[in-house]
């Protein structure tokens, strides 16, 4: 359970970059949080995974409050994904890399070789353990990535853009590595991104638009939406402007059950 | 991209030394360099080298790669010898050499070294071939032409310059030899691994090992991909017009800053966001880690070390019961 | 006059390598000097990077002839190789990275510069460019280090065009640019066609992009070029695509959607919206 009260912070004087935010989300849910670039929502990530200082407000994860003291700690339950591939592929084959944090955690080294194996498995690359990253694609390093930090098994993984700089095949592998986790365990997913194709399944969508909450929903009622995603400078899915065209169109018969198709093909895929 | 970057030395085979605990390795190196320089007979300086040539074969590394290192010294020892030989004037002599520098080899010597330089281009690789030429060119010449000397130089050697310089450049290469088979041998991260547990014991007096292997550790990681990077920025710098073959000296710092600052920047950001990385997967630096990659000492890791210190210390029996 | 790639062929490993991969296999390809709109597709690994490479000579072919603007490249070929990227100009992924000058107007003047213009012909073509990508005139003077990342994308962008190349290449553009970032480029680069009928080159894997904005596509898969035309064809064939693993855009996927649910069959694959939407009141509703 994640319980963000009153949360201020801000880079320089004069910036806040979130102000006010009061955000709970209960354990076992997936979220998304939708928002432009700068408009806070990677800011959120490190406050929660305490790289970051709230300048005020408090930030509450499974009943104990994030403070210096807490902090490592509550790394022990929250996980993060982070953008950059290789900025934070530590090992220098992807067995090291997983094992990073465990020996970090002083894991016995037995203990160390089956979480390593298992987790491995769990994103489909346990064929790639004494590769090294170089080899590897942008996919597969943010797979290797996940498996790291489901070794430790936390609560609650955040996934910060995880899927902005690769290409459509990785993005694909990492979402389906996702929706898996979401069937199997019983994590609580926060989900940054500014990608609505990936907001598809999750529980429920929060839309940050300049460091505040302008929507909070379900998927559904997120979507249609059309003047609160375009002013939050997000797109708006082609299945909802189709829907858009069909409801204007004067000609067109069966509209409640195109409109209805459209929905569901906007959350089949 | 397909460019496969292999650094550092290591070649890869299946040898026993190619299996030996990275840190019984360095302890070896280490012992094996200091018994170097306890040997002051030519006869067991022999010997060792006999040894050392059975060792570098059984590594199953072609001697080419020992080559490689040894090119680069090249340079040095020949200066080395030479110096010795010049310099050193005590025993008896054993050579006597009058040169005579003439009109006439020194004009040829001239007009060799015109034709060197300005072929220069041609023969970079061959040149030192040339100049080997033309010193024996030069020395020969020295005895058979009977015309006036416009100098003479009486070139001696002695006994002990010729015995020290032998020393000394056997030395070098000895030493030498044995590092290569060293970083020949033995993956980087495994050096890294066997110098963190071999330098551990200077946690005791503040020094933080773990911490300076840790760093060294990532900086392996990184090499390959910031070769990378840059040849990507190269190939972005090309593309706006940087050719690094022409433009004066101002141009080519601009063309090297072009390189180094994005370098530098992507360098930064990588740092900030491994270190966030790093700390959110709960590394503390200077806390006690466990380790996923063990090192293990094995028979051959023991018959090694007892058969080197055993050496060792015959060796400094023999050194002072003299 | 333009780019022609006769039969070239390249590769990066040795012929007698274990796990030899030819690159490019035989492409002949030709790209017009002016109002060009190209898509580069092709799965990774496929041979984009090394194809437009070949473009503005960073590569010279292994067999085969590259000729651009009239100078002819061939095999092992080293001289003369900077003009051809005067007239060629590539952007590639992330050129925020190759940012490094003290000032915006001093990086934007860097590539004229190295083509021999004097100090004050590149100031003014740099303002020029600094000015077709929408940044304006007061960032001129500041580090480029204290834009935003899609500012500094533009400023890189400039970069290139200062030396006001006549085919402009762009590797991935879009990648890590949040929608209306997105959306700003494209329509960046269609005003600049519009505006200086400058050629431009796009390497994506952004469907959506390609049958919004872009004329002509060439997909590339192991080496080979497999199609060469009007974007609008190639949505048709969706066979190949299937073949080659690339995605429909949007549209296309929920038109083919709606014609199982619905049961009707599609006179073509649309790929626009209103395409779709007139598809639909053709087959469902009856027409005003």
């Amino acid at each position: 359970m994640v319980e963000m009260k009153g949360v201020f912070f801000s880079y320089t004087q004069n910036h806040p970059v979130i102000e006010n935010l009061n955000l709970v989300i209960p354990r076992g849910q997936f979220v998304t949080i939708l928002g432009h670039n700068g408009s806070g929502k990677s800011t959120i990530a490190k406050l929660l995974i305490g790289l970051l200082k709230a300048k005020k407000g408090t930030i509450t994860i499974d009943g104990i409050e994030l403070t210096e003291e807490t902090v490592d700690a509550v790394r022990k339950k929250v996980g993060i994904v982070f953008q950059n591939p290789d900025n934070q592929f530590v090992g220098v084959t992807v067995k090291d890399d997983i094992a990073f944090g465990l020996e970090n955690r002083c894991v016995s080294r037995p203990e160390m070789i089956r979480l390593i194996e298992e987790h491995a498995v769990l994103v489909g690359m346990e064929k790639f353990l004494d590769k090294d990253p170089e080899s590897l694609s942008g996919g597969e390093k943010q797979r290797v990535a996940i498996a790291g930090v489901l070794a430790i098994n936390p609560d609650i993984i955040l996934f910060d853009e995880s899927t902005s700089m690769l290409d459509p095949k990785g993005t694909k592998e990492v979402n389906r590595v996702v929706s898996d986790l979401k069937e199997r365990l019983n994590k609580t997913i926060i989900m940054i991104t500014h990608n609505l194709e990936e907001a598809k399944h999750s529980d429920r969508v929060i839309v940050l638009n300049k460091g505040k909450i302008v929507a909070d929903g379900t998927p559904h009622e997120v979507f249609s939406q059309k003047d609160l995603l375009i002013e939050s400078q997000l797109d708006i899915l082609e299945s909802m402007k189709v829907i858009e065209e069909v409801k204007k169109s004067p000609s067109l018969k069966h509209r409640k059950e195109l409109v209805r198709a459209l929905w569901e093909f906007t959350f089949n895929e | 991209m397909n460019n496969k970057i292999v650094f550092g030395q290591y070649y890869h085979a299946d040898s026993w030394i190619h299996r030996l605990d990275p840190r019984v390795k360095i302890i070896l190196i280490f012992l094996l360099m200091t018994a170097i320089f306890l040997i002051d007979d030519f006869l067991i300086l022999g010997v060792a080298i006999f040894l050392g040539f059975v060792v570098i074969a059984s590594s199953k590394v072609p001697i080419k790669r020992f080559l490689r290192s040894l090119r680069q010294i090249f340079v040095l020892l020949l200066f080395t010898f030479f110096f010795q030989i010049v310099f050193n004037r005590s025993g008896e002599m054993v050579l006597d050499l009058t040169m005579n520098i003439n009109v006439f080899n020194l004009s040829i010597l001239a007009f060799m070294l015109v034709i060197y330089g300005s072929l220069y281009k041609h023969i970079r690789k061959k040149g030192r071939w040339f100049l080997a030429i033309l010193a024996v060119f030069v020395f020969y010449q020295i005895y058979t032409l009977n015309v006036d000397p416009v100098y003479t130089y009486r070139f001696m050697v002695y006994e002990k310059g010729l015995s020290t310089a032998g020393f000394v450049v056997l030395r070098i290469l000895i030493l030498i030899l044995i590092s290569s088979l060293l970083t020949l041998s033995t993956k980087p991260t495994d050096l890294n691994n066997g110098l963190e547990a071999v330098l551990s014991p200077l946690e005791k007096i503040g020094l933080k090992t773990s911490i300076l292997a840790m760093m060294i550790a990532i900086a392996l990681r990184f090499i390959p991909t910031l070769l990378n990077e840059a040849f990507k920025i190269l190939k972005a710098q090309a593309s706006r017009g940087v050719d690094f073959r022409e433009g004066k000296l101002k141009d080519k710092i601009v063309q090297i800053v072009s390189l180094l600052i994005p370098m530098f920047i992507i360098s930064f950001k990588r740092a900030e966001d491994l270190s966030d990385a790093m700390e959110a997967r709960g590394y503390i630096p200077g806390e006690k880690r466990t380790k996923i990659n063990e090192m293990r000492m094995k028979w051959t890791d023991v018959i090694s070390l007892v058969v080197v210190i055993g050496l060792m210390v015959g060796l400094v029996y023999m050194r002072v019961s003299q | 006059m333009g780019i022609h790639l006769q039969r070239v062929s390249f590769s990066y490993d040795e012929k007698k390598s274990k796990t030899f991969r030819q690159t490019l296999d035989d492409i002949e390809l030709s790209v017009e000097g002016k109002n060009e709109f190209i898509a580069v597709l092709g799965h990774t690994g496929s041979g984009k990077s090394t194809l437009i490479q070949h473009m503005n000579a960073l590569l010279v072919p292994q067999s085969g002839l590259v000729s651009v603007f009239g100078k002819t490249i061939y095999p092992k070929n080293n001289e003369g190789l900077k003009e051809v990227r005067q007239n060629v100009g590539i952007v590639f992924q992330f050129p925020e990275y190759q940012l490094f000058e003290e000032t915006v107007l001093k990086d934007i003047m860097f590539g004229p510069r190295n083509f021999g213009l004097d100090a004050n012909q590149a100031k003014e073509r740099a303002e020029a460019a600094a000015k077709s990508v929408g940044i304006s005139e007061e960032l001129l003077g500041r580090s480029p280090f204290t834009l935003s990342g899609g500012q500094m994308r533009r400023v890189a962008i400039a970069g290139v065009l200062a030396s006001q190349p006549k085919i402009l290449i762009l590797d991935e553009p879009t990648v890590g640019l949040d929608p209306k970032g997105k959306r700003e480029l494209m329509n960046l680069l269609t005003d600049l066609q519009k505006k200086t009928e400058i050629s431009i080159l796009i390497v994506t894997h952004d469907m959506n992009v390609v049958s919004r904005y872009i004329k002509r596509a060439v997909v590339l898969s192991e080496g080979k070029i497999v199609y060469d035309g009007p974007t609008k064809e190639l949505f048709q064939k969706l066979e190949l695509l299937r073949q080659y693993h690339l995605d429909l855009p949007e549209i296309s996927k929920i038109a083919i959607d709606l014609s199982e649910r619905f049961g009707f069959d599609l006179p073509y694959v649309p790929i626009l919206k209103e395409e779709l939407v007139s598809i639909l009141e053709g087959e469902i509703g009856g027409k005003p």
